[in-house]
């Protein structure tokens, strides 16, 4: 599904990311840890194509993704599933509201973006909360609602950025818990953390980020500590 | 040919809402644009009204032969012979002095008056000369002017062209003036569409930021901000439409005809369809531009 040889990212005299090589196979699930500043987002960013290597190879879902042309971009990325930890809903509209959007903005019909919206919010457990608007959610709601967004472009990549960042743990667990599920659907799932706990819970490949330079980690952290 | 129905409905749905939802922002920009088709379409009803005036009179095709306050009989007797000889004249009718007093008194009901202070009628006998109608041509009335002018008992000759030429240059002139003051509001009204897009867009960057990183084409960004600048150009057609009616219906009702000195004689009539329709669609590519602007050489910009 990834595939980075010798990527580098260098924003004027910093270089965020060295010689990055690494493989994600279809269906996996990844974490990506580090330090705060290590690297992890903006390596999240060149996966959608947010940022572009300032050398090396980056291949995503079979694409190259620095020689993507610009009007490739939105189609590439409706391949891909984004979770942000800052949720990014729009205020003024409905959890599911928020969702269908999506499905229109990419063409779908205002109904079946909506039944497809329930769908989804069904799936993440908050079909009950689908006319609140986003201030009248909690944190955790909103960050289901904002993954059952990244669903409704059935992405066979989902990209998250420190999804947890802002919950408890329970509500954490919860999202983890959906997030598997998801990558058991044969989804391929990134998902950028800090909290070691939660890597050592679940037990995935690991990649971590330390100075720009990435290593990758077949046992958790958890488990090469003890 | 379904997507693109698709994209059309939602970027309209996506400008409403916008529209209503910032509707404060908007406000300003919809007044500007407001005005300025106002003052444009004003312009529009009175040069219109005024192409009616001239384009009766120029139908008319007449020309008229004043006679010296001495003219004698014989002499008249040799005007009457030379107009029937012409082949351009259709028809000719004596005017007498007392008859064109009448006339100015109808035409005029606050001058008539004046008329009845003096001692003697000042305004001399005529001849009302109308002239075939596939000979109405300004060379053939000057020729004619010119020709009767000269004739013995004739103090001059004027045709009707003659007043519409001026009439027309004053027309084109009101014309150069609606479309230079309208045009300079519109400019205005363009360049605060502009701002007001501007502002809209950045108030919600988030939200743009998020629809790319879904997918959305830039179809769906910027499409949904060009119809909302389009339909904000609409709606102030439609309000400047409804102001101009109001206030022509306003002064049919409440405006003294008399007070109105020329103006009265004008048939007065609201804007023809062809005109409503331009100045709805000079709004909708006004706000259009605007919004074009907004994301033009020097707009918004942000990944």
């Amino acid at each position: 599904m990834i595939r980075a040889f010798h990527v580098t990212k260098r924003y004027g005299s910093i270089t965020a990311l060295r010689d990055v090589n690494v493989q994600i196979r279809p269906g996996e699930f990844v974490f990506l840890t580090g330090a705060s500043g290590a690297g992890k987002t903006t390596f999240l960013r060149m996966l959608y194509r947010g940022e572009l290597p300032t050398s090396g190879q980056l291949i995503v879902d079979g694409r190259n993704v620095a020689s993507l042309r610009r009007r490739e971009v939105p189609k590439y990325r409706r391949r891909i599933g984004l979770v942000f930890q800052d949720v990014r809903l729009i205020e003024d509209r409905s959890s599911l509201e928020n969702i269908a959007f999506v499905g229109r903005v990419l063409g779908l019909a205002r109904a079946e973006s909506r039944r497809r919206g329930m769908e989804l919010l069904k799936l993440v457990g908050m079909d009950h909360r689908a006319e609140l608007y986003p201030p009248q959610l909690s944190a955790g709601e909103k960050q289901r609602v904002g993954l059952a967004r990244a669903l409704m472009t059935a992405p066979v990549l989902l990209l998250a950025d420190e999804p947890t960042g802002n919950l408890d743990p329970d509500t954490a667990i919860e999202m983890m818990r959906i997030f598997r599920a998801i990558n058991r659907r044969g989804t391929t799932v990134v998902l950028a953390t800090h909290d070691p706990d939660m890597i050592a819970a679940l037990g995935r490949r690991t990649l971590v980020i330390e100075e720009g330079r990435l290593r990758s980690l077949e046992r958790t952290m958890e488990q090469e500590s003890a | 040919m379904r997507a693109l129905y698709r994209l059309v409905v939602l970027c309209v749905e996506e400008a409403a809402r916008g529209i209503w939802f910032h509707r404060r922002v908007v406000a300003p920009a919809l007044v500007v644009m407001v005005v300025s088709l106002v003052v444009l379409g004003a312009f529009m009803l009175a040069s219109d009204n005024l192409n009616v005036v001239l384009s009766g009179w120029r139908e008319r095709g007449q020309l008229q032969i004043f006679l010296e306050p001495d003219a004698t009989g014989a002499q008249r007797q040799a005007i009457e012979a030379t107009l029937g000889r012409a082949a351009a004249v259709e028809e000719v009718r004596y005017v007498g002095p007392d008859e064109a007093a009448a006339l100015f008194r109808a035409d005029f009901a606050e001058l008539g008056e004046v008329l009845s202070l003096l001692e003697d009628n000042p305004l001399p006998a005529s001849y009302a000369v109308t002239i075939a109608a596939q000979m109405r041509s300004e060379r053939v009335l000057e020729q004619l002017t010119e020709e009767f002018a000269t004739l013995p008992g004739v103090d001059g000759a004027q045709y009707d062209l003659q007043i519409i030429g001026r009439l027309e240059l004053g027309v084109r002139a009101l014309r150069l003036v609606g479309v230079l003051l309208g045009g300079t509001v519109l400019l205005a009204a363009l360049v605060t569409t502009a701002n007001v897009i501007r502002v809209m867009v950045f108030a919600r960057r988030r939200e743009i930021e998020t629809m790319r990183l879904v997918g959305a084409s830039e179809a769906v960004v910027v499409g949904r901000f060009l119809v909302e600048g389009g339909l904000q150009g609409l709606l102030a057609g439609t309000f400047a439409l409804v102001v101009l009616l109001t206030a022509y219906s306003l002064g049919l009702a409440y405006l003294d005809p008399d007070a109105l000195g020329f103006l009265s004689i004008l048939p007065l009539r609201f804007l023809r369809p062809a005109m409503i329709l331009t100045l709805l669609a000079g709004g909708t590519v006004t706000g259009l531009l605007g919004a074009w602007l907004a994301f033009g050489p020097g707009g918004v910009r942000f990944e």
